[in-house]
């Protein structure tokens, strides 16, 4: 298994090579284009083995190979050997380069035709980034290294990670790293042909937005896993290596709204250029630093000798970029100007402005031990109060500018209709608050958010009013066949408002856990009570069990307000990582409240006695149940259209462009 | 493919000359842009001066507090030093901490990390006072959450 994961690798290293020659020398020779985009194809079955072989060789414990036996072991429950997949270096660079050469390949399918100009230089560029993923994966840290001896068990993966959760997010999240490639390569592409058309801006918008859904379920994933497994009671910690994901999504974010405005107006084209290749370079310095260690983080990876290979690159890659944007100045330059304030540009614009400075901060923020090492020889650091204090206000901003964007028209709006329209809204919002004023919140902060949000859901509900009005008058339909009337035929700009309401309700979530959270930590014996908030809870006793390979400690605790259940919170030893134990955490969401009752079992002490953290989280269950709303809205968006003319649109019918070769 | 935008509202294309036209649209958008950027740039500027803590290692600290034996708002890295953990009936947490020799007693009332032990490693971020380190944070680093060395030798087999 290892020799032919190790050959394959090779070869496909060998053909990403030929591909990066062969697509240049395309540009003029249909047979070498042709025998570049197979050759992609075929990068992809190498690579496809290459995981079929570490697949395999995890499965039937293969301690020979390193990889194997660090990051697995005989007692590890099967499902969780594929998470091994990704759990080590090696592995997730494997995977990258994996999900890579499958996304190349069928993008490059798909629109070899369609685009056969830029088609040449789209497989270059993706060529040269999968040449530098396998040279880093065959010469510095190759999953199929072999072990000097035989080892009779493997270490077994961190417990943290055998979890369900990192079936999905590790994947999701690299993934998403790994998408912002192709919109980056057609972009690319579209800047040294000079093909500065709308062309490329189709293809890209699709990719962007599967990067963009991938990406965003990926973090959501991953601070799911961060509530129920890690015990800290949140799902968000700005941690370096979270901030480093979310920066490509705030950029590719920007991207999606400020490509409507070149769509429409042909303005910004500069912008999107610079969005597009920011949010591939922002990907390449996220995977750079989770692998090199460079900033310090709870995650803390290993040092690595990956780090200084990947800056390299990070740095062609930038330079790239600029000069490629350069390149293309006089041409990029801005047509037409914004023909008023009011406009749905102008909104566009200033969101972007918004999200790109939130992007910003936190970029500062997460390298600012860097910089101020380097500035000054002395390592500053922020947390988690910076960052709120910075991205709180920028993000009520960009809720606002929700609310009111949507309302707005192209190139401008009569002020008196906009505020008549924003009325509305604006009242009901007043009306939340006075009735949470009423019912005991004070906090000013937590006010003006949920006035924010209701007035935002205002507006968007507005928005769908009318429109199913007007089509319940033309066609005479109910009002939910005509609803979905109005989705289905502009999917891509309800499915963007019902983004916007997923995000409103993920906005409820998370202004309720961060300004109302409680949270206690109790040292109890057995048959003590204890409450926080409106729960009391009793500890009965510690009991210990094993399952295979793993001893629990548990604390057997019955909530005795305001309803009556048994919690049973434990931690998990496995073998070998008896220092790290994982934890079970009761999470209970207490529906009359909607709010989490969060009990966690941090130790315990030979006389029987317990310590238990105990929080109460208000209203996150919005957080999760706002992502699938937004999930739902981004696939409903992105989902491509149908090459039909069902739809008796204006819109003219754009003929493929003749490909020619 | 986007319907017409206004298609719902009001067109407003009655309108020749919004606005009192005293500035030019582009004008506008780039002062209230600007507005933004300058916000941006200030929060950042006001809460990097609020927040930021040293980063500091352990001798570090105790070079750069000197006689004292105080330095504010500071953040620190060691090693959970074997035997020394202590936990008081009322939740609070005491600790002694090394890097390179050198060693801090440290006491910290909060959440305690899932992974806290003696020998790892961990960073706390708090005051450092008469010789003893305040932590308000506490974070564990897990030596290797997701890179593990193998067992320095294997079993005998």
């Amino acid at each position: 298994m290892a020799e032919f994961g190790r050959l394959a690798l090779l070869f496909a290293l060998g053909l990403a090579g030929y591909n990066l020659v062969a697509a240049v020398a395309g540009r003029r020779w249909d047979g070498a284009l042709t025998s570049a985009r197979n050759g992609l194809l075929g990068v992809a079955v190498l690579l496809t083995g290459a995981v079929a072989a570490l697949l395999t060789a995890l499965l039937t414990h293969d301690f020979s190979i390193r990889y194997v036996a660090e990051n697995s072991s005989l007692e590890m429950p099967r499902i969780f050997i594929f998470t091994a997949l990704w759990g080590g270096q090696a592995g997730s660079l494997l995977f990258w380069a994996w999900m890579l050469s499958a996304l190349a390949a069928l993008a490059v399918w798909l629109h070899f035709y369609a685009e056969a100009r830029l088609i040449p230089w789209v497989i270059a560029v993706l060529s040269g980034i999968q040449l530098f993923f396998l040279l880093v994966i065959n010469f510095l840290t190759n999953p199929f290294e072999k072990l000097p001896v035989v080892l009779p068990n493997g270490r077994g993966l961190n417990p943290l990670l055998q979890d369900p959760g990192m079936l999905v997010h590790p994947p999701l999240l690299l993934s998403g790293y790994v998408s912002w490639s192709i919109p980056f390569a057609f972009a690319a592409a579209a800047l040294i042909t000079g093909r500065l058309d709308r062309d490329w801006l189709q293809v890209t918008r699709a990719w962007a937005m599967l990067a963009w859904l991938v990406q965003g379920a990926g973090l959501v994933v991953g601070g799911w896993w961060a509530y129920h497994v890690l015990g800290w009671g949140g799902y968000w910690g700005w941690d370096p290596v979270e901030n480093v994901a979310l920066l490509p999504w705030l950029v590719g974010t920007a991207f999606i709204h400020s490509l409507m405005v070149q769509e429409r107006r042909g303005m910004l084209k500069l912008w999107n250029f610079g969005l597009i290749m920011a949010a591939f370079n922002l990907s390449i310095f996220g995977t750079f630093v989770v692998r090199s260690g460079v900033l310090t983080s709870v995650h803390s990876f290993a040092q690595s000798s990956v780090g200084p290979a990947f800056f390299t690159f990070l740095g062609i890659s930038l330079a790239a970029s600029a000069a490629l944007i350069f390149y293309r100045l006089p041409v990029l330059r801005t047509q037409g100007d914004f023909e008023s304030l009011l406009s749905r540009e102008a909104a566009f614009l200033l969101n972007n402005l918004l999200l790109v400075g939130i992007a910003f901060a936190t970029l500062w923020g997460t390298i600012f031990p860097l910089l101020s090492e380097a500035v000054r020889g002395e390592k500053l650091t922020v947390g988690p109060p910076f960052y709120n204090q910075v991205n709180g206000p920028l993000l009520l901003g960009l809720l606002l500018l929700m609310g009111v964007g949507p309302l707005m028209g192209w190139r401008r709006t009569r002020p008196a209709a906009l505020l008549r329209d924003l009325l509305g809204p604006a009242l009901a919002g007043l009306v939340a608050v006075g009735l949470l004023f009423a019912v005991g919140i004070r906090l000013t902060e937590a006010l003006l958010g949920f006035w924010a949000v209701v007035f935002v859901a205002g507006t968007v509900f507005l928005e769908f009013y009318r429109a199913v009005r007007v089509r319940r008058r033309a066609v005479g339909e109910g009002i939910i066949p005509a609803l979905i009337g109005v989705i289905g035929r502009n999917r891509r700009r309800y499915g963007g408002y019902i983004v916007h309401l997923g995000i409103l309700l993920m906005a409820v979530g998370v202004i309720g856990s961060n300004f109302f959270k409680l949270e206690r930590e109790f040292t109890v014996r057995p048959g003590e009570t204890f409450s926080l908030g409106r729960y009391t809870l009793r500890f009965e006793r510690l009991g210990e069990w094993t399952d295979p390979g793993v001893r629990n400690v548990g604390a057997l605790i019955t909530q005795v307000e305001p309803f009556e259940r048994e919690l049973l919170p434990h931690r998990k030893f496995y073998r070998n990582w008896e220092q790290t134990p994982a934890s079970h955490i009761e999470v209970v969401t207490v529906a009359p409240w909607l709010e989490d009752l969060y009990v966690f079992l941090t130790g315990w002490a030979a006389d029987g006695s317990a310590t238990i953290h105990v929080f109460v989280n208000p209203l996150v269950p919005f957080v999760w149940l706002g992502a699938a709303v937004a999930l739902f809205g981004g696939v409903l968006a992105a989902w491509p259209a149908r090459q039909t003319r069902a739809a008796p649109a204006a819109v003219p019918a754009r003929g493929v462009v003749a490909g020619g070769g | 493919m986007e319907a017409p935008a206004g298609s719902v509202r009001p067109l407003p294309d009655a309108e020749p000359e919004p606005g009192p036209g005293r500035f030019s649209p582009n004008l506008k958008l780039l002062g209230v842009g600007g507005v933004i950027l300058l916000s941006v740039a200030y929060l950042v500027y006001i809460n990097l001066g609020a927040t930021a803590a040293y980063y500091l290692t352990v001798p570090e600290l105790l070079s750069r507090a000197g006689a004292a034996g105080t330095v504010d708002r500071v953040r620190v890295a060691g090693w959970v030093v074997d035997g020394t953990i202590e936990r008081s009936a009322g939740g609070g947490l005491r600790f002694v901490i090394e890097e390179e020799g050198a060693r801090i007693p440290v006491v910290y009332r909060g959440v305690v990390p899932d992974i806290f032990a003696p020998g790892i490693q961990v960073v706390v971020e708090g005051d450092f006072r008469d010789g003893t380190f305040q932590a308000k944070t506490l974070l564990a680093k897990c030596p290797s959450r997701f890179e593990g060395g193998l067992p320095s030798q294997p079993q005998p087999n």
